[in-house]
């Protein structure tokens, strides 16, 4: 079969050529513009003299006419229209479809009718454009004589996101609330569907000798498409608000055009919503807005330690990141990171072996940099002197410093120099080294300290009169009194750094899949006691806990996020909740307790 | 040509066997020793017995096998431990890269688009196959995609060491006859018909994408030349919430009625808009076949569910 389409590189012309190509049809396509022809067709431009196609038109089983229904420049093409309907007639072709327009009727009866495709139509000489031409090209249809078989499909607006027209009405209306004029309701018809069903027009053997209304099956009040497309330009612009988006409910209006024929002859009614047309045109405007610069391009919101992780970049390479307990959990996992960004890493923690491996790892693998151990117990103080003595000794500069180590112990034990050992180790610690390593830290000019809180400190405020937890232990409760000392300790710090371009922050990585509450004897031993199937649902409970706990990995990119995101720069004291800035207990916030903190730590250590 | 499968009985792997019998591949699987029984063309193919930590199984399995299809990786039901898929997801990738290294032409990675960063808001749409990737969403959904990720990363790594070439997919949330996640939507739906709003903030939007067109991805990347060390969004066609799943649903357990009750808010909560472009397939080609209403229809001719819950008796036999 062989078909003719005008307006081939148009909207509805390009559609109907690749309908036709992919059912084997020989398709030749009228246009001036320069494309290429899609595979398997052949394009003309329209002949200098209206209608004189020669051997274009020799055995054309069906013409397409299709720029009523598209973009195209009608005054200049309305010669050419009428030229080819009538060479078409005379050239013997088997059957013309002619696309043509709803703006044919009568313009009253537009705004307030149903109306069937025997009008009442446009007076003659009255409407726009669009309405004399079709009204003109109808007639040339109708008059010209021979046994041509013709079918002229009258159509409403067509929507498709690549049609200009659409483009420019939703533009229109979110730019200048400009509300199209005399349509109080709005009926359309998707490019697509519009495609097929001419494709349908072009072969159904009933369809010949008539003109059918084609339209979509709804039509709206106007206003309510105005107020679907602000709606939906800022569903497209709101990045962060991914939540309700619901179409609220519109009227119906009674339709424009009456589609039962195109139902009765072509088989046609169509699918595709309205409002999915409109969305589609929304989107496409602000596509293009983002390319013109009229809208902010979409920032990905993503942590800058992870976003480095995914392009690849070494942000921190060049610099020295101290981590404590490097070797389990969240340590381990912080230090696997900062090595990833590029920083030297220097591991800090009680084992030999395991710290040989975090080493090795470091080596092996190319994705990260090597790095270096030291095993040390920070948990006694003369340690904590010697650590920061070598550390001082070999690294001038010191970039991140994560006091991460922590633990929680099942009984009340006291470290070598008489302190309670939660609050050694979380506390005094962090306390003590990080002002043994002030020299290197301040050298380094924007560096970073950050604290590894927890929110268990929320409901266990420090108790100055009982450091120690001499008068009662509960293991959870000392380890938060520590974790609500180590924040007070980060804020205290803070307001003395000011200035000095040093920071230190605190974060809450939240619940982390560690062995934080099975060590030191706090292991969940199941009892003997209990029979296996017993056993095995506790184990279950166990385990779905866990479940709910986030990875090491993620606490350590928090905690890494921190130590390196540029959003953080200028800031001091901060404490995140994971990702977020958040407000820490109020307790911690007392400064008056704090610095009585800090004196004590300051008499306990021999630091301040 | 000599590929390699594993994970042959999985929602993906099992269609890419299927795939592969259309072809004039030798094919080779690598499958878990309980789950033999389940594998399927158990006569038109070698299998070998093992599982991805064990490295003489590996290397029985890769020996003259030029294509890997490796979609023995896990996505967890709600009960698995994130150690357990860790093991399988990263340490199992691991392994069988250290095993393909400098032996097979190419190394097609089964992954998920969970992998990606969350794109819930309609402004990121469409998603593209080389958006950035994070690790999102509840616990169980962060630790899959950690995992993924790791894999993946390893997968990377291996090509930059020139070890292997790879082409990696990742499928959106999976139809066809293995498909739990859908299987959970349809039996919640058809629970509690008329409370689905939880449901449809949990699923947002979603393109299913069915096993036969996520192998047919597989199988068209596997030697395609512009598919080397490239990633691969696939997705289906339609844009669906789990309102959109309840009318057609209604469609097809009513065949021949019009009026579905679901059809207006399923409309009204979908604006029809793909929030995935699997762009780099399509310009490789590659079209999905199966459509949503598909997937449904299999999934309740799988549920054995009879659609009329109301008996209309002839009348004599009423009389009585």
């Amino acid at each position: 079969m062989r078909a003719l389409v005008s307006d081939a590189d148009g909207l509805i012309g390009k559609r109907i050529i690749s309908r036709l190509l992919a059912a084997k049809w020989e398709v030749t396509g009228v246009t001036d513009a320069q494309t290429e022809a899609p595979e398997g067709a052949k394009f003309r431009a329209w002949p200098k003299k209206p209608g004189s196609f020669g051997a274009s038109l020799k055995d054309v089983d069906v013409v397409y006419v299709t720029e009523l229904a598209g973009d195209a420049d009608l005054e200049e093409k309305q010669e050419h229209l009428s030229g080819l309907i009538r060479a078409s007639a005379k050239a013997g072709v088997g059957r013309l479809v002619l696309l043509s327009s709803a703006e044919i009727y009568d313009p009253t009866a537009l705004r307030n009718l149903t109306l069937y495709e025997t009008g009442p139509f446009a007076a003659e000489g009255t409407g726009g454009l669009r309405c004399r031409v079709a009204a003109a090209l109808e007639g040339d249809l109708r008059e010209i004589p021979g046994d041509m078989e013709r079918v002229a499909l009258r159509v409403p607006m067509v929507l498709a996101p690549d049609s200009s027209g659409a483009i420019t009405l939703v533009r229109g209306i979110l730019d200048d609330g400009a509300v199209p004029a005399d349509t109080p309701r709005f009926q359309t018809i998707d490019a697509d569907e519009l495609a097929d069903a001419c494709v349908i027009a072009g072969t159904s053997d009933q369809a010949s000798g008539h003109a059918i209304n084609l339209a979509g099956a709804v039509s709206v009040p106007t206003y309510c498409i105005v107020e679907e497309i602000h709606r939906l330009a800022e569903v497209f612009t709101d990045q962060h608000n991914g939540e309700v988006r619901i179409r609220p409910e519109h009227p119906i209006s009674s339709p424009i055009l009456a589609a039962g024929k195109a139902a009765q002859i072509l088989g046609f009614t169509p699918k595709k919503s309205q409002w999915v047309n409109i969305a589609e045109l929304v989107q496409a405007v602000v596509h293009q807005k983002r390319a013109d610069g009229a809208l902010p391009a979409i920032v990905p919101i993503m942590p800058a330690a992870l976003m480095a992780v995914e392009k690849r970049e070494k942000p921190l390479a060049g610099k020295v990141a101290v981590v404590t307990g490097a070797t389990f959990g969240i340590g381990r996992a912080s230090a696997l990171l900062l090595s990833r960004l590029g920083a030297k890493v220097v591991g800090i923690a009680r084992t030999e072996d395991a710290g040989a491996a975090l080493v090795d790892e470091l080596k092996r693998e190319a994705k990260f940099t090597e790095g270096e151990f030291i095993a040390a117990d920070l948990s006694s103080q003369k340690t904590i002197r010697d650590l920061a003595e070598a550390l001082c000794a070999d690294y001038p500069k010191i970039d991140i410093l994560v006091n991460n180590a922590g633990a929680a112990y099942a009984a009340h034990e006291l470290t070598e120099d008489g302190v309670e050992k939660s609050f050694a180790l979380n506390t005094l610690a962090p306390f003590m080294l990080t002002q043994l390593l002030a020299e290197p830290l301040k050298s380094a000019g924007a560096s970073r300290i950050v604290s590894v809180s927890s929110g268990a400190h929320e409901n266990a405020p420090i108790d100055l009169s009982d450091l120690h937890s001499a008068k009662s232990y509960m293991p959870f409760d000392a380890y938060g009194k520590s974790k609500s000392g180590l924040v007070m300790f980060t804020y205290c710090l803070a307001s003395q750094l000011n200035g000095t371009g040093v920071s230190i922050h605190a974060v809450d990585p939240s619940t982390v899949r560690t062995e934080i509450a099975a060590r030191n004897g706090l292991e969940e031993k199941l009892s003997k006691d209990l029979g296996p199937q017993e056993q095995q649902r506790e184990q279950t409970r166990i385990d779905r806990e866990r479940m709910q706990m986030i990875s090491p990995e993620e606490a350590a990119s928090y905690v890494v996020n921190l130590a390196m995101a540029p959003d953080y720069e200028g800031e001091n004291g901060l404490y995140l909740s994971k990702g977020e800035i958040a407000r820490s207990a109020d307790a911690t916030y007392d400064e008056a307790t704090a610095w009585k903190l800090w004196d004590e730590c300051a008499k306990l250590t021999g630091v301040s | 040509m000599k590929v390699l499968v594993t994970g042959p009985t999985g929602a993906v792997g099992q269609y890419i066997l299927e795939m592969l019998m259309t072809t004039g591949y030798d094919v080779r699987v690598l499958a878990l020793p309980d789950s033999m029984h389940r594998i399927n063309f158990r006569d038109r193919i070698e299998m070998v017995p093992g599982e991805l930590s064990d490295d003489i199984a590996l290397e029985e399995a890769l020996k003259d096998i030029d294509i890997v299809f490796h979609a023995a990786l896990v996505s967890p039901p709600p009960a698995m431990k994130p150690e357990t898929m860790n093991a399988v997801n990263i340490e199992g990738t691991r392994n069988l890269l250290k095993a393909c290294a400098g032996k097979i032409k190419r190394f097609v990675l089964v992954s998920s688009n969970n992998v990606y960063a969350p794109h819930r808001s309609p402004a990121m749409w469409p998603l593209l196959d080389d958006a950035l990737r994070q690790a999102h969403g509840n616990p169980q959904q962060a630790a899959l995609g950690e995992s993924l990720i790791a894999a993946e990363d390893l997968v990377f790594e291996a090509a930059e060491r020139g070890e292997i070439e790879y082409s990696i997919l990742r499928p959106t949330v999976t139809a066809g006859r293995k498909c739990p996640f859908i299987e959970s939507m349809v039996t919640t739906i058809l629970r509690n018909p008329d409370n689905l709003e939880m449901q449809r903030r949990m699923w947002d939007m979603m393109q299913w994408s069915h096993g036969t067109d996520i192998a047919s991805a597989a199988l068209l990347v596997a030697e395609h030349e512009k598919a080397v060390n490239q990633c691969f969004l696939v997705a289906g066609a339609e844009p669906v919430t789990i309102y959109d799943v309840q009318a057609l649903m209604w469609e097809v357990m009513n065949v021949g009625k019009s009026d579905n009750p679901y059809a207006e808010i399923a409309s009204r909560n979908n604006m029809g808009i793909p929030k995935f472009e699997p762009r780099k397939l399509h310009a490789l080609g590659w079209r999905p076949q199966v459509g949503v209403k598909q997937c449904i229809a299999e999934v309740l001719g799988r549920l054995e569910f009879y659609s009329s819950a109301a008996i209309k008796m002839p009348a004599h036999l009423l009389d009585e």
